[in-house]
């Protein structure tokens, strides 16, 4: 079965020769049996958007596997509008993580509206780190006030898990990324509220491997044609790559 | 393959998960799992009261003999009953488990250095939550004179630098495996610090064994060294 990683990491991983680059990256996603993955640059996401962005878009390029998804900061808006603008036409950038001044803490609403409006021409789904409650409301906050995009919380509110499943429930254009917490309950409960068409497996590697992931699934009871839909059908149909 | 240990399980109500994860939980997933024996303890104990949720463990450990039981303590609630420490060894605890983060208190606790040196005479393993940057450090200078085991828990891969200068320092010190799931993570424990460092632990039945054993699995590790981590190392330091 092929399987799609929707959230995945490039450089400044703390142990060496762990996603340092493309290579290394499609090497980890061959030994454990992950046929693409969408990839985030933590050099855009900690320092330079700019750069961090057209960096990632050199590396990928040479490996037809590997996605990308621009990195906006709130707090950088003028690089970040300027990245959208210069990468996220390009059929290998899947969409725009939306991401504030500091990891972890919600991002504010006010100062995303020049990002979004941005994108909207693209029409690709917006990505928010949802590690807590708090950036899970910010995340419905956005997905009510701009109904025209997608949303994806990546890390499924974390802990805070059940907060991601309500959010989602009241706004339909909100997905369910599947890294984060490990715990049993999560994927049980979001199917039976939401169905399987709305989750999708993201790892979160290299911080937390995809296999360990990949298990959380394996003993989630989730029905064969789901798990397919979670692990790969509802990505392409998600990132129109079926076209 | 050899008998697996699992170092780190629990049952009881959990509110955090929302969940009652029940023994009957534990035992499925352990027999799922070919999971020999796990060292276990109700979470009444870390979120309610020590000596209800020891007896709770005592008790499930009786009744099933693939469990070993693992006390919790509170620091906050001890008063200096050294008799009480002994018991739970004599009653068949195999270690102590303590929860700062969850309790409410650091290693710098005056009451936590008074119950580690009371134990010390016991000679128990403990077995130490640490989540935050500094605290495993903090732990291992606090500790400094406890002679039996140390073992940190959920040390996720941010903490890995960390973990691995601290695991060379104290030769005592250990960790287990349920949120080293950080690729790469486990190989550089046991390329840096040792395999014999390492004890196979997987959180259930809150968090899933399949995940614990997928990142060993894929860790990279040669078949002898991930056998030491799924079993010897823990049975060694029980024994």
């Amino acid at each position: 079965m092929p399987i799609f990683d929707t959230h995945a990491y490039l450089e400044s991983y703390p142990i060496p020769g762990v996603n340092q680059n493309a290579e290394q990256v499609a090497q980890l996603c061959q030994q454990r049996g992950i046929s693409n993955a969408v990839l985030f640059s933590q050099r855009a996401l900690r320092v330079d958007p700019l750069a961090g962005n057209h960096l990632l878009k050199t590396m990928i390029d040479p490996h037809p596997s590997l996605f990308g998804a621009v990195v906006a900061h709130t707090s950088r808006v003028e690089a970040s509008v300027q990245s959208v603008r210069d990468i996220l036409g390009n059929k290998r950038f899947v969409g725009t993580l939306l991401t504030g001044a500091n990891e972890g803490e919600p991002l504010h609403p006010l100062l995303s509206d020049e990002i979004l409006l941005a994108c909207r021409r693209y029409q690709k789904p917006i990505f928010i780190s949802t590690p807590n409650a708090a950036c899970v409301e910010v995340g419905l906050h956005l997905a009510k006030a701009y109904s025209m995009h997608r949303f994806v919380l990546l890390g499924m509110g974390g802990q805070d898990w059940q907060f991601a499943i309500a959010a989602a429930q009241q706004a339909t254009n909100i997905f369910l990324e599947t890294s984060g917490v490990l715990d049993l309950a999560k994927l049980p409960a979001a199917l039976e509220v939401l169905g399987a068409h709305r989750v999708l497996f993201g790892s979160g590697s290299p911080y937390q491997d995809p296999m360990a992931v990949l298990g959380l699934l394996a003993e989630a009871g989730i029905t064969a044609i789901n798990l397919q839909r979670i692990l790969f059908d509802n990505a392409v149909k998600l990132f129109g790559l079926a076209e | 393959m050899s008998a697996i240990l699992d170092i780190n399980t629990l049952f009881g109500p959990y509110p955090v998960a929302n969940a009652d994860l029940a023994i009957e939980k534990l035992l499925a997933s352990m027999q799922q799992n070919s999971i020999t024996s796990a060292v276990t303890y109700s979470t009444l104990g870390v979120l309610f009261d020590s000596n209800i949720g020891n007896n709770a463990t005592h008790s499930a450990c009786r009744e099933n003999p693939s469990l070993l039981a693992g006390a919790t303590l509170n620091p906050n609630n001890y008063f200096g009953d050294k008799a009480s420490l002994q018991n739970l060894k004599n009653n068949g605890f195999k270690l102590v488990r303590l929860f700062p983060k969850t309790q409410g208190w650091k290693a710098t606790s005056y009451a936590f250095r008074t119950l580690a040196q009371d134990l010390s005479a016991v000679g128990l393993p403990l077995m130490i939550q640490t989540e935050d940057a500094g605290e495993m450090s903090e732990f291992a200078q606090a500790l400094g004179a406890y002679s039996a085991p140390v073992i940190f828990a959920n040390v996720d891969v941010e903490e890995v630098a960390e973990l691995i200068a601290v695991l060379k320092a104290r030769p005592n010190t250990f960790v287990e495996t349920s949120r080293l799931n950080g690729v790469g993570a486990i190989k550089a424990v046991a390329d840096l610090a040792g395999a014999d460092k390492l004890l196979f632990g997987s959180g259930t039945p809150y968090q899933p064994t399949t995940s614990a054993l997928k990142a060993l699995e894929f860790s990279g590790l040669s078949g002898e060294a991930r056998a030491q981590i799924l079993g010897a190392n823990a049975h060694r330091i029980l024994s």
